[in-house]
Formats: structure tokens, sequence, C-alpha cells
């Protein structure tokens, strides 16, 4: 990683969005060198800064590391954009800006007459994206939700359970961190394509439609053949074992993964080729799948004895894709994942010194952030002011007894 | 931009796997020409599930239209001398070269020197491997399974009394091609002002643990470690919700917080309780301020609610008494979704041999200046030998013949 110059380098940006996907999208451009303006409200503060965890579990609006992780490194501005001269502050933001982005319910910011017609009038060449979870057009667009559901009405919950019980569903808002990665790459080819042309564009990103690019394979599925993809447990059409096998300590497991003939003898091998390994049902993929329950049975009364990172480490070195299912502790002290450079220890004004994550690629000629942590509600506002819309010390004090920033 | 390709004119030779795939479709979907690179028996993952009527075949693997539509393919076997200044010719003309699963991928390629710069000024090298460049995982195997364990998906899915679980479809390599196909499109940005190529190097881990939401957070700011709870999900602060619940064909996702306000309202206008449970002030109520008292005494009162209605009767009702409520849907449901057909978002491409064109996921963004779209199906392993070798390489028919001969091509 040489330092100096970073892909985003000039790049402004003018962040109304919240929650998570728009947020984490304009998260990618500021680790990469953009200058990113998080606009908030004070009266209608993003949903994340009001959820936990907090830091020490204390509620605080500048204390929740959950809204933290996806604002690393912005500057932070607050608006009361009901007040005419929030509303100048806001035009002059987009005026400035390369890239604008927004999260709300559809149509909220036309109301507000901040749509992509009023900035492009503003501001000919921006770049103006809109994440929403269905996009900005059609009879639900209007409908609002978080990711949290929109993680089953895009097919995920039903994908994740065991067949003979209720779906269990990923723990978290899954589709909210598929879409980011289209986001950050579309602004990316737009601000390039932009570069070459002198157009900007309106980018309207359906969570729901992003997500589903990753279910493609399944879509053509019931097309073709009208079959159904379901729930299976961690069941492989093609693989057998592949299951999380019980380890030593409470609630540990690993995950093993094997594909081939190849991979079952080496893993017989590591076992020490006990006697049930050599049972001709066993003998091959397809009866390995048809009694699977026998065969995690038989595995996991092996694996229970071992340290989950030790039978990780002993099976990989012998060829059998293993991989402990590791819990947040266990991430936190993953020498991987420290090798990569993954966790930045950064000093937060109100939260202290903690961690924040970065993005999954490197590039060799450009370094990656978080250079600064999440901003306080506000905390760049004279900076913004000042030194990026060229207001002068009176305006802004104005603004201040007037209650423009709040 | 003109004619909806932000990358038209670039070329990307995509040599990946399973695990990198992924990357070269999205800019194949931008407008890039997309050559995959296959060794001589075709792509390893063209043997990877699900198939054309459920049936294991050649040029059958939904996986492979899937990752591969609009490219075009060559073989060419690259661990051969004469294979390999073949792919070095063509790299002459490529922006983007893509390869992944081992870490050493693009050395084996002798394109070592890339983030030099000094064979192939412009271009931007792409490696997508389970684990990273370097690190005492990097050689570790990674597929899909291992993948998502080792970047802490599975710890916090699936039922408390089972083990851990995953998607039933693959997932972490999607992720890891998505996030490749943003940094090589970073890298093009820096490329544009520079004119200097340079080196990408994305891990499906890493990019797995973005998709865990806060449970990296929860331990940092906390020192909790979120446990799994499945459809009754486990707070971090000890309380049990229930998120998915089931109802008179299928399964609702309703999460609770102020949308009991909604949900309340309707019950009681339709007579269904006069529980005063419902009628507290809900406007008071925050995300995560109902406790486990509250929770216990709203729960039965929403189970039989919701297991006499269907699905879609439970969708209307949240859209019309204005909480957040959606359907557990397959993708059945999602073909058949009025949203996707009002945006016309599925796409007919056409197959020859089939009858009828097939339905793929349309556009992953809309944008005022054209769309991402299929620029046709998967190709066939070594579809387009002749246009690539002959018509842009310019070799001749008897070179050809020699390198299919001597089982370079």
């Amino acid at each position: 990683m040489s330092g100096g110059q970073r892909a985003f380098a000039g790049v402004k940006v003018a962040d109304f969005s919240w929650v998570g996907v728009g947020p984490i999208t304009m998260r990618y451009l500021a680790d990469h060198g953009a200058t990113v303006v998080r606009v908030e409200s004070i009266s209608r503060a993003d949903f994340l800064r009001t959820s936990p965890p907090y830091k020490d579990g204390t509620p605080g609006v500048n204390r929740s590391a959950f809204w933290a992780a996806f604002n690393a490194g912005k500057l932070g501005l607050t608006l009361d954009l009901k007040k005419p001269k929030a509303m100048d502050v806001a035009r002059k933001l987009i005026a400035w800006a390369d890239v604008m982005a927004e999260s709300f319910t559809a149509g909220a910011m036309e109301r507000l007459g901040l749509g992509y017609e009023e900035a492009r009038r503003i501001n000919p060449g921006i770049i103006y994206i809109s994440s929403t979870n269905q996009g900005q057009t059609g009879p639900y667009a209007r409908q609002p939700g978080f990711g949290t559901q929109l993680v089953s009405l895009s097919g995920y919950t039903h994908l994740l359970g065991w067949p003979d019980r209720e779906p269990a569903g990923a723990y978290g808002a899954y589709t909210d961190f598929i879409s980011p990665r289209f986001g950050a790459a579309m602004v990316a080819a737009a601000l390039a394509g932009r570069r070459r042309t002198g157009e900007g564009m309106c980018i309207d990103l359906s969570q729901l439609e992003a997500g589903l690019q990753f279910l493609a394979p399944q879509v053509l599925d019931y097309a073709t053949s009208g079959r159904i993809a379901t729930r299976a447990g961690n069941a492989h059409a093609s693989a057998a074992p592949h299951n999380a096998y019980p380890c030593r300590g409470d609630d540990r497991w690993c995950a093993i993964a094997v594909a081939n003939d190849a991979q079952w003898t080496a893993l017989r091998l590591a076992m020490g080729d006990p006697d049930w390994s050599q049972e001709k049902r066993f003998a091959t993929v397809l009866g390995r799948r048809r009694h699977a329950a026998a065969l995690d049975e038989n595995m996991g009364a092996w694996t229970q004895a071992f340290d989950a990172h030790e039978l990780m480490r002993l099976l990989q070195a012998t060829g059998v894709p293993a991989g402990v299912v590791q819990n947040a502790t266990d991430l936190f002290a993953d020498p991987q994942l420290a090798a990569q450079g993954h966790f930045v220890a950064l000093e937060h004004p109100e939260i202290g010194r903690h961690h924040y994550e970065r993005f999954a690629f490197r590039l060799s000629e450009s370094a990656s952030g978080p250079d600064a942590p999440a901003p306080l509600l506000g905390q760049h506002n004279e900076q913004v002011l000042r030194d990026v819309l060229g207001c002068s010390d009176d305006e802004i004090a104005d603004m201040i007894i007037e209650g423009v920033l709040e | 931009m003109t004619d909806d390709s932000l990358l038209a004119g670039q070329r990307a030779l995509d040599l990946a796997d399973a695990q990198g795939a992924y990357c070269g479709r999205v800019l194949a979907d931008l407008g890039a020409d997309v050559i995959k690179i296959e060794p001589l028996g075709g792509s390893a993952y063209r043997r990877d599930g699900p198939f054309l009527n459920g049936a294991p075949q050649a040029e059958g693997s939904l996986w492979a239209w899937a990752a591969d539509a609009g490219k075009r393919s060559i073989t060419l076997d690259v661990e051969t001398p004469t294979g390999l200044a073949l792919l070095h010719r063509l790299l002459a003309d490529a922006s983007y070269v893509i390869a992944s699963s081992a870490p050493d991928a693009l050395e084996g390629l002798g394109l070592d020197d890339v983030s030099r710069g000094q064979r192939w000024p412009r271009l931007i090298a792409v490696a997508v491997t389970a684990f990273g460049r370097e690190g005492p995982y990097a050689s570790y195997q990674g597929p899909d399974l291992v993948a998502m364990a080792m970047g802490g998906f599975m710890h916090s899915s699936g039922d408390d009394d089972r083990p851990p679980l995953t998607f039933s479809v693959p997932q972490a390599c999607l992720h890891a091609g998505a996030e490749a196909a943003a940094g090589a499109l970073f890298a093009n940005l820096q490329r544009q002002r520079t004119g200097r190529g340079q080196r990408v190097d994305v891990s499906a881990q890493e990019a797995v643990l973005w998709t865990l939401m806060n449970t990296n957070q929860f331990w940092d700011a906390m020192r909790v470690d979120v446990r799994r709870g499945g459809a009754v999900r486990r707070r971090p602060d000890g309380a049990r919700l229930r998120v998915h619940w089931r109802c008179k064909d299928g399964y609702v996702t309703f999460v609770g917080r102020g949308d009991w306000k909604g949900l309340a309202a309707w019950m009681q206008a339709e007579g269904f309780s006069r529980d005063p449970a419902l009628d507290r002030d809900w406007s008071q109520v925050q995300p995560w301020s109902l406790t486990q008292d509250d929770l216990d005494r709203l729960e039965p009162l929403a189970e039989p609610f919701f297991a006499q209605r269907t699905v879609e009767e439970l969708y209307q009702g949240a859209v019309q008494w204005r909480f957040i409520l959606y359907p557990v849907y397959t993708v059945a449901d999602l073909m058949g979704y009025r949203q996707l057909a009002e945006r016309r978002f599925f796409v007919q491409v056409p197959h020859d041999g089939m009858r009828r064109a097939v339905t793929y996921p349309g556009p992953f963004v809309r944008t005022s200046h054209g769309e991402p779209r299929i620029r046709g199906r998967a190709p066939h392993a070594g579809e387009h030998n002749r246009e690539v070798y002959q018509g842009e390489l310019g070799l001749s028919g008897r070179e050809m013949a020699a390198l299919r001969a001597g089982g370079v091509i």
C-alpha cells in the first residue's frame, strides 16, 4: 500500500442518507479519500444513533457504536431543513458536491425540495444516488421498511433454517450488506463516466433488486424447472460432510465442507480411519448425502474432543476445507484479520478508543481508511460552513442563534 | 454513456473460479467486454448446481449461467508456456484481469509485477481469495460454508438448540465478487487520473464480516457476544422477541418496535382483542424499549391474529394501517410480485436450443442514463475461440490447429 493519492481524492460528497445502505455506501468513498459531509437533523436523529450497542451500555446520540461503524471519516453537519436558511445551506452543499446520497422513503426528498430534478438544476453534473427498500417507482415504492424486514421480502429468510422448522432467518438486515457493494461500484463507474462526458446521473438503488442479484441461480432454477429453493440446514446438494460440527467448550463449532472423494479420503485419514468411515454407505458423495444424519453423528462424536481452532488447523493442513464458526471474540483475535489490518482502532471523543472495520478489498496504489472516527452530531458545523461553503463568521453565528443548525 | 455502457471499450480477462466469477459479471453488465478464459474442459464451477431441469449436464449449470451471463469464453491452458504467451498477448488490450482462489493466482500468471506497473502499466489486476493475499490462513481452502463460518455469519444464525447455520445457497463468493467489482472500479477511477493500474486484493472472509450488522460492535463496545435465536431472536440484552410469525399460508416478518402501534390499531378496529396491553401510548415506545414482560403479553395476542390471516392479507393490512410488516417470500413469490413486475425487473434472455427465453433478475440499479444489463446468455466453454484468436489476435487457421493439437486451446 503506497500512501499519497487515493482513488476518490478530490471527490466531494453530500451525504443526506441515513440508517444502513446509504451511509455504508458513502463510507466506501470516505475511506478512499473523498470528503464526505454527513447531513443530519438533531430533532429527527438517525435511527441508528439511538440504537445499541452504546459504549458501556449508556445511551446517547454520540455513543452508538452501530451508527459509528457506518459513518467513520465523515464530517458531521446538522441542519433543520424546515428552516429556509438551512435549505440555503443544503443547496450550497449540493452545488459544491460531485455526489449526493439520500435514503428516505421515495418522494420525501422531492417534497422537501431536494429531489434529483432540483439537485440537477443547482448542479447539472451531480451524481445523485437514492437508496430505498423497493425503488423509487412502483405500487410499493412508498411502503416504509428497513433491511430487517426486507431480508424476508427478498427471499433470504426462507433460505435459512431447518427444513422441519419455521424459518430462522439471518440475525441482521442481510440485504443492507449486499446493496452498498453495488452502490459503491456504480458511483465509481458514474464518476469515471462523468469525467469523460461531463454528464451526471440519478441512480435508483432498490435494495430488493440489488439483493436478488445474489439469488440469480435460484431465480433461473424456478424459471426453467419450477423448483423453489428452500431452507435445508447446512446441507449441500453435492458435498458431504457439509455442516457445523460440535467442538470442545460452550457453543463451539467447526464447519467442515467435503466436496469430493479426495477430501473425504484426507478426512478419513485425519480421523484415523475409524471403522464407521469405512462403511460402504459413506464411500461416495451420493451415499454420504443420503446418510447425512448418521455421518454427522459419527463426525460429531469425533470433533467434540477438539478445540475448534485446533481442529481447523489440523484439517486444513491435510487438505480438508474447514473453518471455525467464529464469534465476535474470535474475530477480534483472528490472526488472519489482523494480518489484513481489518480492524482499525481510533479515538472517538465520546466512545473513546474503539474499533472500525475496513472494507474487503485492498488497493496496492491507494491507501484506505478509515482515518478518523465517526463525527459527533454537528461536530463539524463550523468547519463545513466556513471552509467548505465559505460562510462568514457572522453568518454562522446568526445560523446558530436562529436554530438553523439543529 | 449514450449507449448504456459506462465501461464501453474496456476489456476484462476473467480467469476466476467460483470464488471470483461474479466480479466479471458486474463489469459485463456495465458494458465491459469480459472474456472468460477457461481451462480446456471448462471452468470447474460449470459442474456446480442448480442444473437445468435438475440433472447435471454439460452447459447446464445455472450457477454458471448466472455468473457468466454476457461474457465471451475462450479456452486456454495458461499452464503451458505457449498458453501463457497467448494470455500475455491478450493482456496488451486488457483493462482488467481477474483471478481467484490461490493467493498467488496472479503471480502464477506471470503478473507479479503488476503493482510496479512494468509490463502492463495500465492493468488492474484483481485477486479474489477466501482469506486475502497474506496472513497465516492465506493458503487455507475457503468454500462458501467455511467463509461464512470464519467471517462470523454462522455464529449468530440459526436455532439455538441446533448447529449454527448459513443460507442453503452460496453467498460468500457473491459478496466477494461484488466487492471485487467495486474495488476494480475504484482502481479504474484512480487510473483515469494517474494513467496507472494497480492490484486489487479481495478477501471473502472480510466481505462476510460486512454482513454481520452490529455483532462486532456489541463485542467492541459492550463485550457482548450476540447469540443466535432463529425466528425468536435473542436480543443482545437478553430479551427474546419473535420476528418471523406463522400465518395461514406461510410466514411474515414483524419486528415490533413502534410497529405495534399500527398492528394494535388494526387488531382493535377488527374487534380482535380488547386487551389493555394494546392500549399504551405507542408514540413513547422507542426501539428496544419493549421489555420481556411487554413482549410476553403482546406476542400471544398477535400470534392468533397472524395465524388466521394470509401473507397477502397481512401485507396489505400493514400498508393500510401504516406499519412495517413484510412477507417471507420465496423466489416463486418474487417472480409474481407486483412491485417487481411494474418496475419490469425480470428480463428475458434468449438461449439457443430453448423454445422460450429464460427469466433472469434484471439490473442491480436503475439510472437516468441507461442501466446495467445482461448482454446475453453465458457462453459455452470456448465458444469464442475463433472470434478472439483468429478475428482479434490475428492467428491463422494453421496456428489455431497447431494450438488445438498441442492441447493449448
